[in-house]
């Protein structure tokens, strides 16, 4: 596995990750990934949207109009109830697959 | 639920969330560009996948699909218009046939509320009827806790005083118009609360038909007095043009409407409204179930009710008599006792089915053609990475749209048939035909079928790219011509049956004779009074000249009334019973072959026909014999030729006479032998049977005019089959001479080989059409195996024509043969004035 690819399945929840603090728009999204792992993770930034879109149909994230840095009219996905229920659980998940896989690694 | 809402909102605003997309995307992008970063992936693939996510992309593609199919059909018009006419041929027999089942069985009828109203009809131990005695159905309905409404509705013949006219009128009870909502045509229809009223003055409803032929339309008839049986009676209204009612076959018919309770008026003997003899007041009833009464519960409601009159009038109801309940609101109620035309319904479907087999069949060739002449496109996409289930999809969805297109085609024809064919095949013309959503989607449910059926082969091919099509090619030509072989060999039977029935003899003479009904039980007589009336008639009518031979008989030649019994003799059959008197077999020509005719005041005795002396009794000697006749033993003095008078068709018949009962007089139909021709004679006779009782409207019926009539139902059959038939043929021949036209030219340079190396042009046809011999030589033995084991149905239609005979079977082969051979070696001769120089250069 290269170093800069992701872990299958985690992108979803790194996305939902950074939009808990407030709404962003599809490149900052990747941005924050990119800059919070210390440039170790990278997407194939194209590859977010079909993800935002599934997040979309399940009510996970809303999108709505805003204005870019750049001045520019783009969408910022925000985080709805769901959304943050969602990531709870994915985290807690997550969390403790870690722990399993990081028992295993030391012990044995 | 939220996803599924998200998913709608989408597909409903798809067009401004995919710019909105677009836009986060290009805007992704432009800021990558900026700090020289380009790792954004396939801006299309990501859009396709973003899009797809969504869940609608079959949608999306079968639009697509339908889009460019249309495109197509444009680009060759020619093509759409054969295979959507082929189509509407093919569906518009199918839907034709299903949308009229529809109207008689499954369509409500144009009254209100029809699905709460329940049709009664009575149930004896052994047997039924399909009326009720009046005052019975009175008692009903004062006495039952299941019904809001009781309705009852009847016909009877009455005489137009005013025209001389023999009219046919319908009695209603009072509520009957209110109740089912008819609107009027002109003025008021009947009101139970004044109309009703024992003190009332007699008034009559017109029928809008006659109130047409005899008033002229004119509404000023209103207030007027017409007579009736030669009693006064005052119009009140008119009913409107479309109106149907309960009853349409009979009620289509009835010329003046009159309240059941006010009917002794215009007949004075009646014992309508007072005789519980169901022979004395049938009629027709229906009941309004009240809200949440099931047509089980209303049935079981009656039932202590039909007890109680039967102990209460045990001499006019057979015990353990009583009533069941059906949907009353359709032109005609699924009664298990009509299960027996199940068998011909069914057959009469299969041929129907098999004329879309041959219109699918001729399409898929087309269709086929069609397909590989685009194999270049087809193997473009394919190698552009098209999934192979993409295009197979996209062919299917051609093939969809013609079938579409062909079925609302077909969907229109059925609407303008409908109503001159179920008129012409005797039904109510006044029913409401047009195609109600069970039609409609039995068209959508035929279209998708024959899509699946012509469509699917080809696209199947298509996707196989290499091999040659002869295989589907083949499959369509045989099933075409297999199932034209069916609808030849059974309009053959028909046809043959026809003209059996035609030039057949049925044992009596039918060119000299015509029989007078004077309908006494319409008009209440007694045994005597009818007695009275006969015997003055045979008097007057031996005055008449040219009279030869009179007699009396209660089932007259080829009537409507027959008495039949299944016998148990040596083998089980038919015996068609008839009363008669003295004189009945000189009357017909029917020849004595032993014993003698009955004497006069005779009775207790029988005389049989050849054919049931010979089932009942093989070998012995009939005039030993005795006929058991409702219970009792008759000496049999006679033995007489076969006479079908009274079935036909069936060949299975026999016929068993006893002198005319006592009981059976206010029955009879007089019986007149004449030397004149009768045509001349029945006016005369009509006047005659008036006579002595100017309120009679006796029939008279000459019996070479009903013999014609009785034919036509064959006849009309045979019309329709081959009719099918011949479209069957047409389309088959026409695909067939497309299919080697087709050959010829795919072989153009192949033949110029072979003719340039001296091949003589009879190897060269041969060569041609070699490959055709075998699948028609299957589709004509499939066809016929399929057409025998369908008319073993049909045989009591046959007139005694074998099903398996084959005079018909051996004309379809040969008229299929000799069209075949006609329509595949015209394009093979095209063949031989291919020029072999131009032929090789030709690619």
């Amino acid at each position: 596995m290269a170093k800069n690819e992701m872990l299958p399945g985690t992108l979803g929840m790194l996305v939902l990750r950074v939009l808990q603090p407030g709404a962003l728009h599809g490149y900052a999204i990747a941005q924050r990934i990119h800059t919070l792992s210390n440039d170790l993770l990278q997407v194939e930034e194209g590859s977010l949207y079909p993800a935002l879109q599934r997040m979309l149909i399940k009510g996970w994230v809303r999108a709505e109009w805003g204005i870019s840095e750049t001045n520019r009219k783009v969408r910022f996905y925000k985080l709805t109830a769901a959304g943050r229920k969602q990531l709870q659980s994915e985290m807690t998940d997550f969390g403790r697959v870690l722990q399993g896989i990081h028992a295993v690694l030391n012990k044995a | 639920m939220g996803e599924f809402y998200r998913r709608i909102h989408y597909l409903l605003n798809r067009k401004r969330l995919r710019g909105e997309l677009e836009n986060d995307m290009a805007f992704h992008r432009a800021m990558l560009s900026r700090e020289n970063r380009r790792d954004f992936g396939n801006p299309a693939l990501l859009q396709e996948k973003s899009n797809a996510a969504w869940g609608w992309s079959w949608l999306e593609h079968f639009f697509q699909d339908l889009r460019f199919g249309a495109r197509l059909l444009q680009k060759s018009p020619g093509l759409a218009i054969t295979a959507i006419a082929v189509l509407a041929l093919g569906i518009g027999v199918n839907v034709t046939a299903f949308n009229i089942v529809d109207v008689v069985f499954f369509k409500p009828l144009p009254v209100r509320d029809p699905q709460s109203i329940a049709r009664f009809t009575t149930r004896f131990p052994q047997g039924q009827a399909t009326e009720v005695a009046y005052p019975a159905a009175v008692f009903y309905a004062e006495h039952n806790t299941a019904l809001s409404a009781m309705l009852a509705q009847a016909s009877r013949d009455m005489t137009f005083t005013d025209a001389n006219l023999n009219i046919q009128a319908g009695l209603v009870t009072g509520n009957y118009f209110q109740d089912l909502g008819s609107s009027a045509g002109y003025g008021p229809l009947f009101d139970p609360k004044t109309d009703e009223a024992p003190d009332a003055p007699p008034v009559a409803v017109l029928g809008y038909r006659f109130w047409q032929s005899q008033f002229g339309g004119d509404p000023a008839v209103i207030g007027k007095t017409i007579r009736l049986n030669q009693h006064p009676a005052t119009v009140i209204g008119v009913t409107a043009g479309n109106f149907v009612g309960l009853d349409p076959e009979h009620g289509e018919n009835d010329a003046v409407w009159l309240l059941i309770d006010k009917f002794p008026y215009f007949v004075p003997e009646s014992k309508m409204l007072t005789s519980f003899r169901i022979d004395d007041s049938y009629v027709q009833m229906w009941g309004r179930l009240k809200p949440g009464v099931t047509f089980k519960a209303a049935e079981a409601s009656l039932l202590p009710l039909a007890e109680e009159l039967v102990a209460q009038h045990p001499r006019d109801f057979q015990k353990g008599e009583w009533l069941v309940a059906a949907p009353g609101g359709y032109a005609a109620s699924l009664d298990p006792a009509d299960f027996g035309m199940l068998p011909m319904f069914g057959i009469f479907s299969a041929l129907v089915l098999l004329v879309l087999a041959v219109a699918c069949g001729n399409l898929g060739n087309l269709v086929l053609s069609r397909v590989i002449t685009r194999e270049r496109e087809i193997f473009i996409r394919l190698s552009l990475g098209a999934g192979r289930g993409r295009v197979f999809r996209q062919l299917m969805t051609e093939s969809l749209l013609l079938a579409l297109l062909g079925s609302a085609a077909g969907l229109f024809v059925s609407w303008l048939v409908s109503r001159p064919l179920v008129v012409w095949l005797g039904g109510a013309g006044s029913l409401p035909m047009a195609p109600d959503w069970r039609t409609t989607s039995f068209a959508l449910g035929v279209a998708i079928l024959a899509c699946v059926l012509f469509g699917l082969p080809s696209a199947r091919q298509a996707l196989r790219s290499s091999q040659r099509s002869s295989r589907a090619r083949t499959i369509f030509m045989t099933s075409q011509f297999a199932a034209s072989c069916v609808l030849l060999i059974v309009s053959g039977l028909l046809l043959r049956a026809l003209h059996r029935a035609i030039t057949f003899d049925p044992g009596f003479d039918y060119s000299h004779t015509l029989t007078i009904d004077p309908h006494l039980e319409a008009h209440a007589y007694t045994p005597e009074k009818a007695s009275v009336y006969l015997n003055d008639m045979r008097t007057r009518l031996a005055q008449v000249s040219g009279v030869q031979a009179v007699a009396l008989v209660n089932n007259p030649p080829l009537g409507n009334s027959i008495t039949v019994g299944t016998v148990h003799g040596a083998v089980n059959f038919t015996a068609y019973v008839c009363q008669i008197t003295p004189g009945y077999f000189s009357a017909l020509s029917i020849p004595l072959l032993s014993g003698r005719d009955f004497r006069p005041d005779e009775q207790d005795v029988a005389i049989v026909s050849q054919s049931f002396a010979r089932k009942m009794w093989p070998g012995k000697d009939p005039l030993r014999q005795e006929y058991e006749f409702r219970g009792k033993k008759f000496p049999v003095i006679a033995v007489v030729g076969n006479a079908r008078t009274l079935a036909l068709r069936d060949s299975n018949a026999a016929e068993a006479y006893v002198p005319l009962r006592n009981t059976s007089l206010v029955y009879s139909s007089l019986l007149v032998r004449t030397s004149v021709p009768p045509e001349q004679q029945s006016a005369q006779l009509s006047g005659l049977a008036r006579a002595p009782d100017p309120s009679l409207s006796p029939d008279v019926k000459i019996l070479s005019i009903a013999f014609r009539q009785s034919l036509g139902d064959t006849q009309k059959m045979a019309g329709v089959v081959s009719f099918m038939g011949a479209l069957a043929l047409m389309l088959a021949v026409v695909g067939l001479y497309g299919v080697v036209s087709y050959n010829v030219v795919q072989r153009t340079r192949e033949i110029g080989i072979r003719m340039a190396l001296g091949a003589t042009p009879s190897t060269l046809v041969r060569g041609l059409l070699a490959g055709l011999v075998r699948p028609l030589g299957w589709a004509i033995a499939l066809g016929a195996a399929l057409a025998a084991g369908l008319s073993m149905v049909l045989r009591s239609e046959l007139y005694g024509v074998s099903n398996f005979d084959p005079f018909s079977y051996v004309g379809a082969f040969l008229l299929l043969g000799v069209t075949g051979a006609v329509a595949a070696l015209l394009p093979a001769r095209r063949a031989l004035k291919v020029d072999p120089m131009i032929a090789l250069r030709a690619e």
